[in-house]
């Protein structure tokens, strides 16, 4: 069964010597898992001041596995470099990468309004994780994130509806706000959704079609992800429409 | 043999995020991930209940006796105590009459009160073990809410009791560095997200004998849980420790 990781990093996370993945060993974690090709982002772009140097890097360092490691844009919008960071590598990208939270600014800030008119025009979705590890635990750096907005979510969204948004990494509680509201636009990833009953009652409940398939790696281990959907639990079809079929429908596959 | 050392029941609160399940599913879903013995508590029937009634606690225990009678191969059972209720020590000797292996405590009292050195004097009287929760929290815990330095404290006042500090404690080096020193303190790696490095550290700083696999099931799941494990950079014979062999050592269970 062919699998699109949505959720993946790769470099080093400052805050944790544990979170880190080469190119090199993410592409054999990928191939020992049986992920077809990956979404993928530079975790230095979490927390970089410059979106043009830390794609600079990124795009290079990938430009030879686009088959494999399919790269997602990251941009702040408060960072420099904004507008050349897209020009440049808009056309080369699967997807937009936001951390809002993470970068503490707001979804509804003018400064966003190129990200999404070119997120429109270029018709690639608009990635958003919500959570990246344990917040409760995390380092003090991080005591400023405070509680998901979904209602900024959903105002995102509707004032956007061209743009499909990916909200990824919700919590349980979020995912199902998220999919309750019922907005066409609007995707989760599984990296955070955990708990014995959870996916078949949230698939039950609204289908899988809106469910994209994330490991959130290498905050997290590859093969916790691929523990989640079970075959004795879940139609072989929900599984291929979260495992692929969703995830290559909304993401640019022609690259 | 894999067995899973942090369990709940499944209760009415769970409904919306998990579903109505039946109380049997917690065991017959253990099956399926592999697991061979869960060992088990319920915190309340209608929710997590941090102050429960003498009431509450013996309906929850009450449920967590009857799958120990429905599935006796499978299933170890934990007596839930709120140590400020009068009668405690009665409830206490009801689970131990019936077959519970330890005490299940969670945020009504801290471990370094002095409200509960009786119960642990009851508890290592009966040899029963204790499954105290503890986190180390950025933001606060709750007021009653064990800290990892709690549990050290009761681990040195009673260095013969059996202790399992729940979730390791958060998972954080310097929860883990406070009870190192202490041989009769063990962990459960329950709960959380599957970060990538948190039972390498924990093997790092206690040693490969002293880390249990537990899950925190059914808010947690069997298979991610049990993935913080297969997939850690350890090597197979202390992965297969973790998995069961250290639980069994420390019930003194030698049956395979």
């Amino acid at each position: 069964m062919k699998i699109i990781d949505v959720d993946l990093y790769i470099g080093r996370w400052q805050h944790n010597s544990a979170v880190q993945s080469s190119l090199g060993r993410l592409q054999e974690e990928m191939r020992r898992h049986g992920i077809e090709y990956s979404l993928t982002t530079p975790l230095e772009s979490i927390l970089a001041e410059d979106n043009l140097e830390v794609n600079y890097h990124f795009f290079k360092e990938t430009e030879g596995c686009a088959s494999q490691i399919r790269p997602v844009l990251a941009l702040n919008p408060q960072q420099p470099g904004l507008e050349k960071a897209i020009e440049r590598y808009i056309d080369q990208a699967v997807g937009i990468k936001l951390f809002h939270r993470f970068q503490r600014y707001s979804l509804s800030d003018s400064l966003l309004e190129i990200i999404y008119q070119t997120a429109q025009s270029t018709q690639q979705p608009i990635v958003i994780p919500l959570h990246l590890f344990e917040e409760r635990t995390a380092v003090r750096s991080f005591d400023f994130l405070g509680e998901v907005k979904l209602e900024e979510l959903l105002q995102t969204a509707d004032a956007w509806p061209a743009v499909n948004f990916v909200f990824s990494a919700p919590l349980p509680y979020e995912a199902i706000e998220l999919l309750a509201a019922g907005r066409k636009n609007i995707f989760v990833t599984t990296s955070f959704l955990e708990g014995e009953g959870l996916l078949e009652e949230i698939i039950g409940k609204y289908g899988a079609q809106k469910i994209l398939y994330g490991s959130n790696y290498p905050f997290f281990y590859m093969e916790a992800g691929l523990r989640k959907l079970c075959p004795r639990r879940f139609s072989r079809h929900a599984i291929e429409r979260i495992y692929f079929n969703n995830a290559n429908n909304i993401f640019r596959s022609d690259r | 043999m894999i067995i899973d050392a942090h369990v709940h029941t499944y209760n009415r609160s769970h409904n919306a995020l998990l579903g109505s399940r039946c109380s049997q599913e917690i065991v017959i879903r253990a099956r399926e991930a592999g697991i061979d013995r869960i060992v088990i508590s319920s915190l309340g029937r209608t929710a997590y209940l941090p102050y429960p009634s003498s009431q509450e606690v013996r309906e929850a225990n009450d449920d967590v006796l009857k799958l120990m009678q429905e599935f006796p191969e499978e299933v170890y059972g934990l007596c839930y105590l709120n140590p400020r209720n009068p009668d405690w020590r009665e409830e206490m000797q009801r689970c131990y009459d019936r077959g519970m292996i330890g005490i299940k405590l969670w945020i009504a009292v801290k471990a370094s009160s002095a409200i509960l050195f009786p119960v642990i004097e009851a508890a290592m009287q009966r040899d029963l073990f204790i499954q105290q929760h503890s986190y180390l929290k950025n933001r606060g815990n709750y007021s009653d809410e064990s800290e990892p330095f709690d549990v050290a404290r009761l681990g040195i006042e009673y260095p013969q009791a059996r202790i399992i500090m729940a979730h390791a404690g958060g998972n954080r080096r310097e929860g883990l560095e406070a009870i190192a020193p202490m041989p009769n303190i063990y962990v459960d790696t329950s709960g959380g997200v599957p970060e990538c490095g948190v039972v390498e550290n924990a093997v790092a700083i206690l040693g490969s004998q002293r880390v249990l696999f537990g899950s925190d099931a059914p808010g947690r799941s069997y298979t991610v849980q049990q993935a913080k494990i297969t997939a850690a950079n350890i090597p197979d014979a202390v992965k297969h420790q973790i998995m069961g062999n250290n639980f069994q050592g420390f019930i003194r269970y030698e049956d395979n």
